[in-house]
């Protein structure tokens, strides 16, 4: 039977904010010893939508993004996508990379596989403290990079989603660096089976809805 | 006069006249689909996600599938008064936007929504004029009502006649 999401409690949408304020600053711990630089995350914004919400939901289908994506399994199971302008993701390269480094204006090869190995260490890390604290065993697949349009890139995920369930739940933090004016967004995007899981690890199992 | 521009968004089908201009944002492996009334002129556009609604509850939203989308399009521009005959479809989009080391389902679901879209259309009798579909990058489709061209934008390949 689809749970619906719609029917998540105030107590369980917590629970997983503060989860995801875990994953998160976790990886800007990661993140900001990598490249020596100070990293403020937000706290994470949960949001439920339809499926068919998403793109305007990460800023708009038509908007043009560098998106890197992973598929999550294990004891759960979903996607995480980074997402950032390509500007952005130029200067973390070269913060990375050092200044010595000469970085094209296009994303070149380099470029890209510096940005997913960020990003791989980003998601990595999320998930590390994610697992830890919920008692799951987590994977992450290998890093899909793409440079197009942000309908184009979330909408294999949205696909995915949509032949299980109506609507989606969506835990998005900012991850900031404020010296050089780059912002990334990360999605977490669980699947249906996995939430419940999620929410039944962190001992929060409480549907008000009463349809259990 | 600049031409109305209607959205059709993610899952939605929409319909319009002359010299109103239909428009989808940023199509990966969703399929845009276009049909127009090159005597009427006038048409619809459906962003699609999935191949088929069977399976599905009837109360979901009909415009995410191939299938219910052609249907609905077909009979509404019938019941407008539009001959099959004057009906030509063009198709777009279905792409793979990522290259992964294994293989599902999933990964192939773009070409899984062309195929359905070109059988559907072809069980409602709408030839297929043109298309622009597959490869590895999204698409921004435009139908211009007036002349039944479109119009595809992608970083890739900036602006395209179809």
């Amino acid at each position: 039977m689809d749970r619906n999401f719609e029917n998540l409690s105030q107590i369980e949408l917590d629970a997983l904010r503060e989860l995801g304020s875990i994953g998160a600053g976790n990886a800007a711990t990661a993140l900001s010893t990598m490249l020596s630089k100070r990293i403020d995350i937000t706290v994470p914004e949960i949001g439920i939508f339809k499926v068919e919400e998403v793109p305007d939901k990460i800023g708009g289908p038509e908007v043009v993004r560098v998106g890197i994506y992973f598929t999550i399994t294990g004891d759960t199971f979903g996607s995480m996508l980074l997402m950032l302008e390509k500007d952005e993701g130029l200067r973390l390269v070269k913060m990375m990379l050092g200044p010595g480094f000469k970085i094209n204006s296009e994303l070149d090869l380099i470029s890209k596989s510096a940005l997913e190995e960020i990003a791989n260490i980003l998601v990595g890390s999320y998930l590390s403290a994610f697992s830890q604290f919920a008692k799951m065993r987590l994977m992450q697949s290998t890093p899909a990079f793409a440079y197009d349009m942000c309908g184009s890139i979330i909408d294999m995920i949205c696909i995915e989603l949509a032949q299980k369930t109506t609507h989606i739940l969506m835990v998005k933090t900012d991850f900031v660096e404020t010296d050089d004016k780059i912002s990334a967004n990360l999605f977490f995007l669980p699947e249906p089976n996995a939430l419940i899981k999620l929410i039944e690890s962190l001992g929060v199992n409480k549907y008000e809805s009463g349809t259990d | 006069m600049k031409a109305e521009l209607i959205k059709v968004k993610m899952a939605d089908v929409q319909i319009g006249n002359s010299p109103a201009v239909l428009i989808t944002y940023g199509l990966g492996s969703c399929v845009g689909l276009t049909i127009w009334d090159s005597k009427l002129k006038w048409g619809g556009m459906a962003h699609i996600m999935l191949p088929t609604s069977k399976g599905f509850s009837k109360n979901e939203n009909f415009a995410k599938f191939a299938d219910s989308s052609i249907e609905y399009l077909v009979n509404e521009l019938i019941k407008m008064g539009s001959n099959k005959r004057n009906l030509e479809a063009k198709v777009f989009g279905g792409a793979s936007m990522f290259s992964f080391e294994s293989k599902s389902d999933i990964l192939n679901i773009g070409d899984r929504n062309i195929d359905a879209t070109f059988n559907s259309l072809d069980e409602f009798g709408i030839s297929v004029v043109n298309r622009d579909v597959g490869g590895n990058f999204g698409r921004t489709i435009s139908l211009y009502l007036e002349t039944g061209v479109v119009e595809v934008h992608s970083i890739k390949n900036g602006n395209k006649i179809f």
